[in-house]
């Protein structure tokens, strides 16, 4: 029974680990600029990060041991700080943009500008981080995030061509404006395959203390849980193509968003997107912060955990502390969540080398997953994975120069 | 320690996560010491500990940074080092325990002051779990 309630859980928290500021925003972009053309980008991110995630699950219930812990010890203090700069950067810029994502909900809602409102998200956030455990910032922000169906009703509401929307899985190239098509696609898959996504994961399942008993849960929860999170990704999209392109709308402010789910839904259909960006990205900024915590206590062998009470490890609950209140500036100053996000997304993209390449010798080293090492199907769809993230380490910075505007 | 055979120094040793008698995490092996004393073969001697010594690791720009840090601050190059016997360690396997109070070590300082001066002085950090 506790299995069947950690599946129902873990598909839901697939809404909270995948919807946020990044996918509504480069999804609604991508529908109103291209319509379904770009569906192929989310289905390949949504697919590559089930993979990553069921992998980090598996090497956690499996050496009870969280792949950040691995990665310093099997690759040593050079390659480990090099991953460390890398995720900590694009992690903390992640956060910033979840802030202000918070923050332009809150706005959308009161009518007080977003700037005025990153100081206290991140001290509310900073709140739920020190009361609470792993349990409460998992299920809570899960449950939470359940309004987000309302974007599959919204999406199913605005009458897609399914026949349409089922070509666009296989990818085509652009009819006009080729830069700004690839920089999108690279912004969707950095949006979807953000490494705080894995590290979070597998630190959890340490946190919950997954033992090889598991292994069924976490296959279920990462496969189920991201097609359920891409599916209301895929509805943001599907939406905006149907309500904005039309309408030649190009989103250059987040606030046009509010109106995406107007037409299909109503009145509520603001109402329901407000709450969930506001929801989603809440439940992503405590995440990420409990991410670079994580990150920088196992890098470094600190006591670290979610459940103690902070002056137990202080060190690490210094870190989330410092993170959250500094990812709150950006906003305070008036930088906006959408900027802040196309920025962040492009970046995830490049920094996924550094902890997609690491896996594959992990996952095939039998001193570390026994019998549990990776079978040929996840051995191929790793060695994709990681190809894929050469090539974004490479074309996102220039992307981002040339169709980032 | 319970005689184990095999143990590879570079990738069962190094970098591990080391545990004190508590059980606490306390940090990692940063490096380690071996000594030579004549007619004896080569023993390892110390685990050191500490940010002076994964600074070496890393590289020389990394040693001049954290030296020229280290002398803003008026501290020796060696602060906040731990050197613990070999022969504290308990066992070897996911992690490294040794039989001593992390605590007390040197490495140790900041998660002490920061407990001390900040994070203990805040509304609902103290005690076990939350």
């Amino acid at each position: 029974m506790k299995k069947w309630f950690e599946i129902a859980l873990g598909i839901v928290t697939g809404i909270g680990g995948f919807l946020e500021v990044g996918s509504i925003a480069t999804s609604a972009q991508a529908g109103s600029e291209f319509r379904y053309q770009l569906v192929w980008a989310l289905a390949l991110g949504v697919i590559s990060l089930a993979f990553l995630m069921e992998m980090t699950g598996r090497l956690a219930a499996v050496s009870k041991r969280t792949y950040v812990d691995l990665l310093r010890e099997h690759f040593g203090m050079r390659f480990f700080l090099v991953a460390l700069v890398a995720v900590f950067v694009v992690s903390l810029m992640v956060l910033m943009a979840e802030i202000g994502g918070v923050g332009t909900a809150l706005q959308m809602a009161t009518g007080i500008t977003f700037a005025w409102w990153a100081v206290p998200v991140a001290v509310l956030g900073w709140m739920v981080l020190w009361r609470g455990t792993f349990g409460i910032v998992e299920q809570g922000t899960a449950t939470l995030g359940l309004l987000a169906v309302s974007f599959a009703v919204g999406a199913v509401k605005a009458h897609p061509d399914w026949g349409a929307l089922g070509r666009a899985f296989i990818p085509s190239g652009p009819a006009e404006n080729p830069a700004r098509y690839w920089y999108l696609a690279v912004s969707i898959l950095g949006a979807s395959i953000s490494p705080y996504l894995y590290l979070f994961y597998s630190a959890g399942a340490v946190e919950d203390g997954w033992t090889q008993d598991y292994l069924g849960v976490n296959r279920i929860t990462a496969g189920l849980g991201n097609l359920f999170g891409g599916t209301l990704a895929l509805a943001v999209i599907v939406t905006a193509a149907l309500v904005f392109a039309p309408a030649h709308i190009q989103i250059d402010r987040f606030e046009q968003l509010g109106s995406l789910f107007v037409s299909p839904l109503g009145r509520a259909g603001f109402w329901l997107f407000v709450a969930t960006l506001c929801i989603t990205c809440f439940g992503a900024t405590l995440e990420i912060a409990l991410s670079i915590a994580y990150l920088i206590a196992q890098g470094f062998g600190w006591e670290w955990s979610e459940n103690l009470r902070p002056a137990r490890d202080s060190r690490f609950s210094t870190v989330y502390t410092v993170a959250i209140l500094v990812a709150a500036i950006p906003a305070t100053l008036g930088i906006s969540a959408l900027s802040l996000t196309n920025m962040s997304m492009v970046l995830s993209a490049a920094s996924l080398p550094f902890t997609v390449i690491p896996l594959i010798a992990l996952m095939n080293d039998g001193k570390v997953m026994g019998r549990h090492c990776n079978g040929w199907i996840s051995n191929i769809a790793l060695i994709s994975i990681s190809v894929l993230s050469i090539v974004l380490f490479f074309v996102s910075l220039p992307l981002q120069i040339k169709g980032g505007g | 320690m319970e005689a184990m055979d095999g143990v590879q120094l570079v990738h069962d040793v190094l970098d591990a996560c080391l545990c004190d008698r508590n059980g606490r995490r306390i940090g990692r092996v940063d490096a380690l010491a071996l000594t030579l004393t004549e007619g004896k073969p080569l023993r390892v001697s110390t685990i050191l500990i500490g940010g002076a010594v994964r600074a070496e690791r890393v590289g020389t720009w990394m040693v001049r940074l954290r030296g020229a840090i280290s002398a803003m601050l008026h501290h020796d190059r060696d602060f906040g080092v731990s050197r613990v016997p070999f022969s504290a360690v308990r066992g070897i396997g996911g992690t490294i325990e040794l039989d001593v109070d992390g605590a007390t070590l040197p490495s140790s300082r900041l998660e002490r002051w920061l407990g001390d001066h900040i994070i203990g002085h805040i509304p609902g950090s103290q005690g076990e779990n939350k």
